[in-house]
């Protein structure tokens, strides 16, 4: 394994904090539009306030506007995100963030949910505001929850969006190095910036895993904390890298799960040790591993995890599961983040 | 008559004997108690204490027979070598040539084999054995041949060659040359020194099976027989295109006499030969679970070999053989589907890790 070592960092868990109010969230600054006049009529306005967060000696309160349906069948879809504004203490604009929102019938057709959170570590403070997107398929009534985050740290003085996270070992897009280790002619070693270490704590589709990130709150950096190669047929292969978990198992509904149990979080055939997981079964999840893509839209940044392998310990054997049967055979079957 | 019943007895007692030396050295896991001749793949080691009617005082016994065909009685005569003269300690021989004797002692057919003498580090030695193949539609001689090499690694089905001969216009001629399969002779139809066919065929042919190692299971293997014309051929044409079903033939399967003995694990039965077939059934093996291996679909191959001998640049005493068992890998149909019956749920298998859950055999 080819992992890029990372320190453990300070204890800032920037996470999915239960959320209040209700956003919704669309990237386009575009105006409302809605299905009908009589719609329109029953929009109410609302607002809410987080903070005061102090950075760099400046206090910020996050403003959530949001806009609420009366009189919906639908709660789950009665409010949403109508945008975000983060303001410092003499009432100066620092960030603005319109979300367009649609009614459809009589609810609106998503739902998102944010919170903000302060975070600091050795190199300053920032602030953290995430975000819950809940769609509904007309067709089958399925919700899907997706999550967005946005990072803010100080740059030129200035309180901004930090942007995708940059590779490791390259520059954050207008931001500093981050944690590159140079290595000079004589021998000695110095690190250009030490940036902190942070875990966003995101959803898999089955259970959380902590991403770690590297960032300079102070100088508007922000990079993936790891990130993993492997020598597979003679060249370099980006492959998972191992995160936390927290999971929260269900009780099995049938009596016997099946899961196949691989010595390392690689698919072989020839190598998969079949066992039937019972409901007295003692099950230990150890970990996890998984490839993050991060992308960004529109200021909001979002993991996408692949080749996501967990390791557990089944009745005293240890080895990895992956995929969707396997981890509903332990009690992990594919939902949403919890709200 | 009871004389003849003596030399089987002998014969019999001489195979068992070359059987169990043969299971201690290479730790091969005795699937069917093979009697007599079958692969014994060791030196041929016979009991010197045992009197013969062709050996000289002191020496082996190397007569097999007489076989009674066709109203014809013929016997095999061995002529063997020590293969390490002069030691004190007694380490076998090895054949160097088989001759099949009519009555009157005319020889109807010879082979011969390589002499090397064993060193502290190598051994090779053949060894042949020979059963009356008895059929409806006629009788004729079944020879197998068997090489034994040391250091060799232990096999799960050791590999021989087994060879078909009948009487035409008068006179036994071999059906083909010697077929080289990895596998062998089966219990059921082993009746003290014959070899029983399976079923008629038709009116001239019989059906002789055959055991032949797959890689996880013994399938069984029809050869077809044909007294009149002298031949043999595979009894079941396969398809040599894929269909729905895939590519290769189906094939009973021979009993497995220990399969998975853990307390629980699982495997998946698709309800066709084919991934495409269905949905994988999820089917629970415990310990006292009821296993039967029923059937298995795979691709396999038949070399008649060269019927006319050993040609003159040959220089391996079996140059001349063909052969018959799985198909290489790489070829179409190659992968192995196994339906098996599991506490009274039917359904097909086909991957190592399945066949690993269900405890199935395997070479080391």
């Amino acid at each position: 394994m080819g992992d890029v070592p990372f320190r453990k960092n300070p204890p800032l868990l920037v996470g999915a904090m239960a959320m209040s109010v209700c956003l919704s969230l669309l990237v386009r600054p575009a105006a409302p539009r809605q299905s009908s006049p009589s719609a329109g009529d029953r929009v109410e306005d609302a607002e809410q306030r987080e903070g005061p967060f102090l950075i760099a000696g400046q206090n910020y309160s996050v403003v959530l506007r949001e806009k609420r349906l009366a009189n919906t069948n639908d709660p789950a879809l009665a409010q949403t995100l109508a945008g975000v504004e983060i303001n410092d203490d003499a009432g100066n604009l620092s960030y603005q963030k319109p979300f367009s929102y649609v009614v459809e019938q009589d609810h609106f057709q998503q739902n998102v949910s944010a919170s903000a959170q302060l975070a600091s570590g050795k190199t300053g403070t920032g602030l953290v505001i995430y975000y819950r997107k809940q769609t509904t398929a007309s067709q089958t009534s399925a919700t899907q929850v997706r999550e967005f985050w946005q990072l803010f740290g100080l740059r030129n003085g200035k309180l901004l969006p930090l942007g995708k996270p940059a590779p490791v070992g390259a520059s954050a897009d207008g931001g500093p190095f981050m944690g590159v280790m140079m290595r000079a002619a004589n021998g000695t070693v110095s690190v250009i910036s030490q940036p902190d270490l942070t875990d966003v704590r995101a959803w898999t589709g089955y259970f959380y895993v902590f991403v770690p990130l590297r960032v300079d709150w102070n100088h508007g950096g922000l990079a993936q904390g790891q990130r993993c190669v492997e020598m597979l047929g003679g060249s370099l292969e980006e492959t998972g890298c191992d995160m936390r978990v927290e999971a929260a198992r269900k009780r099995p509904a049938e009596e016997y799960g099946f899961i196949r149990l691989l010595a390392e979080a690689h698919e072989n055939p020839d190598a998969a040790a079949h066992m039937v997981v019972q409901k007295d079964s003692k099950v230990e999840i150890l970990g996890a591993r998984a490839i993050t893509n991060w992308e960004e839209s529109e200021d909001l940044i979002q993991p996408n995890f692949s080749d996501v392998w967990l390791h557990v310990s089944i009745d005293g054997q240890q080895g990895w599961i992956h995929g969707e049967e396997d981890f509903a055979a332990i009690g992990l079957p594919r939902g949403n983040p919890s709200p | 008559m009871k004389t003849l019943r003596y030399l089987v007895v002998i014969v019999l007692v001489i195979g068992a004997g070359v059987a169990g030396w043969r299971t201690i050295r290479t730790g091969r896991r005795s699937q069917t108690s093979v009697p007599a001749q079958q692969f014994s793949s060791q030196p041929q080691v016979v009991n010197s204490q045992v009197a013969s009617t062709t050996a000289p005082a002191g020496e082996p016994p190397n007569r097999l027979g007489p076989f009674l065909i066709a109203g014809q009685t013929y016997t095999i005569e061995l002529q063997t070598k020590k293969l390490r003269p002069g030691s004190p300690v007694d380490s076998g021989d090895t054949v160097v040539a088989m001759e099949i004797h009519d009555a009157a002692g005319t020889v109807e057919y010879l082979r011969t084999f390589p002499y090397l003498e064993a060193s502290d580090d190598d051994l090779e030695s053949w060894s042949v054995s020979a059963f009356l193949l008895a059929g409806t539609n006629g009788k004729g001689l079944l020879v197998s041949y068997h090489n034994y090499s040391e250091p060799s690694a232990p096999e799960e089905e050791p590999s021989g060659w087994l060879q078909v001969f009948g009487v035409l216009n008068g006179r036994l001629v071999p059906f083909g040359a010697p077929l080289q399969v990895q596998g062998g002779l089966m219990d059921g139809y082993v009746a003290g020194d014959t070899y029983k066919t399976a079923r008629p065929l038709d009116t001239q042919a019989d059906a002789v099976e055959f055991k032949v190692w797959t890689g996880h299971c013994r399938l069984v293997f029809p050869v077809r027989v044909d007294w009149t014309q002298g031949k043999i051929s595979p009894a079941q044409e396969c398809p040599k295109s894929a269909d729905e079903l895939g590519v290769g033939c189906q094939y009973r399967v021979v009993p497995e006499d220990k399969l998975y003995s853990s307390d629980i694990t699982f495997v998946r039965l698709w309800p066709g030969p084919d991934e495409k077939s269905g949905n994988a059934e999820k089917t629970v093996v415990k310990k006292n679970s009821k296993v039967d291996l029923l059937t298995v679909l795979v691709a396999t191959h038949w070399d008649k070999g060269n019927p006319g001998g050993l040609a003159a640049s040959s220089k391996g005493p079996m140059d001349d053989a063909g052969g018959f068992g799985v198909a290489s890998a790489g070829t179409a149909g190659r992968d192995l589907w196994l339906k098996v019956r599991i506490d009274g749920k039917e359904g097909w298998l086909h991957s190592e890790e399945d066949f690993q859950a269900l405890g199935l055999p395997e070479d080391e």
